[in-house]
């Protein structure tokens, strides 16, 4: 219960309006992006996600303080800055591991591309060698 | 039985042209690939008129990714053994040959041309490779590195002239080692249990173009090669792809006839 209050006297008014107006603004520009395809929405997902979190503690700071004694942080302020802060190492691992994944994904696409490449040149001068050297060879 | 020998190459366009001639010279029999990784030069164009095969990445994707492609495109076609030597020219084609001949005489699945495993063979050949203080070292330590985590002997992991039959092509195609393919894929083929031979040759001096080791970065290398080495030791065997690298090798490689090259 003192932590609820404690957790509100950390926000002020001043501040919650503005996350709410940061909230709104960000909420729009993924509205945005999304409509304009440049940005997936699986990802869409999680982004709009945060943007309602911020609403949320905006509308109602007090729920930051179960989430703030959890993790032992006594100064209310300093929550706010926590599980924002493990959130986005959390967002940053999945999207280096996203990341990781496409660079496999890339490189396997550019192999495939330089062996097919290599394949039809030895296709095309298996032909120009004409039909001497080829039945010979086959088995 | 047929044989591929494959260059990976990236902007060696002052070296390629020789490398390939002596490839074509000492093994005529053999297919020669340059696996072309983005080069911005000509190395595509001198080592298609020197007569080679070229596999063109679209853009650098670095020497683990190169080397793969050749290991990749020996398997689409079908090859029973499989050699390596590097771009630059300071792997010599006649001692390909006898490490090469390490692999078809049945006596390995993967052979090394090593430039230590007996150093006392060559020690007044001033044709003989000089390795660099700084460059010794890191081979020192790889060496070590290696050995601990494979549970076999190497005395030159980063050698990259070497042999392979179609285990270790397999093997070797199947996954990627994007940083140290040497390192990685000796770790990896020791531990699935693949046969694995060192035998003395000479090197020369790189040819031409530069090394792409700068001492700047060795030690973010050394760290990486150690991180790389340390989690290849954690992972299991590849149990999936372990059917599939005991081929039988009596019989010669199943070519698909429309992907034969000439």
């Amino acid at each position: 219960m003192l932590i609820t209050v404690a957790v509100q006297q950390a926000l002020t008014g001043h501040a919650r309006i503005f996350i709410a107006i940061a909230a709104v603004v960000f909420s729009l520009v993924i509205l945005e992006l999304i409509r304009t395809h440049r940005l997936q929405e699986r990802y869409s997902l999680l982004w709009l996600a945060t943007a309602a979190i911020m609403l949320v503690v905006a509308a109602w700071p007090s729920v930051l303080s179960e989430p703030g004694s959890l993790l032992g942080i006594q100064t209310p302020g300093l929550a706010v800055f926590g599980v924002a802060f493990l959130a986005m190492l959390l967002l940053m691992l999945h999207l280096t591991a996203t990341v990781s994944r496409q660079g496999e994904h890339i490189t396997k696409l550019a192999q495939e591309l330089a062996v097919e490449r290599a394949q039809r040149q030895a296709e095309e001068c298996a032909g120009e060698a004409g039909s001497s050297a080829a039945p010979d060879q086959l088995p | 039985m047929r044989t591929l020998v494959f260059i990976p190459a990236f902007n060696e366009e002052g070296a390629i042209s020789a490398v390939v001639r002596d490839v074509r010279d000492q093994l005529p029999e053999a297919d020669v690939l340059v696996v072309d990784d983005g080069s911005t030069d000509q190395t595509a164009e001198f080592a298609r008129a020197a007569g080679a095969i070229v596999a063109s990445l679209p853009f650098n994707q670095g020497i683990g990714a190169a080397v793969q492609t050749g290991y990749i495109f020996a398997e689409s076609v079908g090859y029973d053994y499989v050699g390596r030597v590097d771009g630059d020219g300071q792997h010599p084609a006649a001692q390909l040959m006898r490490v090469l001949e390490k692999v078809s005489n049945g006596e390995c699945d993967v052979c090394i041309g090593s430039r230590f495993y007996d150093a006392h063979l060559h020690p007044s050949d001033s044709d003989a490779y000089k390795p660099t203080m700084l460059r010794r070292l890191g081979i020192v330590l790889f060496r070590w590195l290696l050995s601990r985590t494979s549970g076999q002997r190497f005395t030159d992991p980063t050698s990259g002239l070497c042999a392979v039959n179609r285990r270790g092509a397999l093997l070797f195609a199947h996954r990627h080692a994007p940083d140290y393919p040497e390192l990685e894929l000796l770790q990896r083929a020791a531990r699935q249990g693949l046969r694995i031979a060192e035998i003395t040759v000479t090197m020369r001096p790189r040819q031409a173009g530069r090394s792409s080791i700068t001492p700047l970065r060795s030690a973010y290398f050394i760290f990486k090669a150690v991180l790389i080495c340390s989690v290849g030791a954690l992972r299991g065997r590849e149990a999936e792809t372990l059917d599939q690298v005991y081929v039988d090798l009596s019989e010669p490689a199943p070519v698909k006839p429309r992907r034969r090259p000439c």
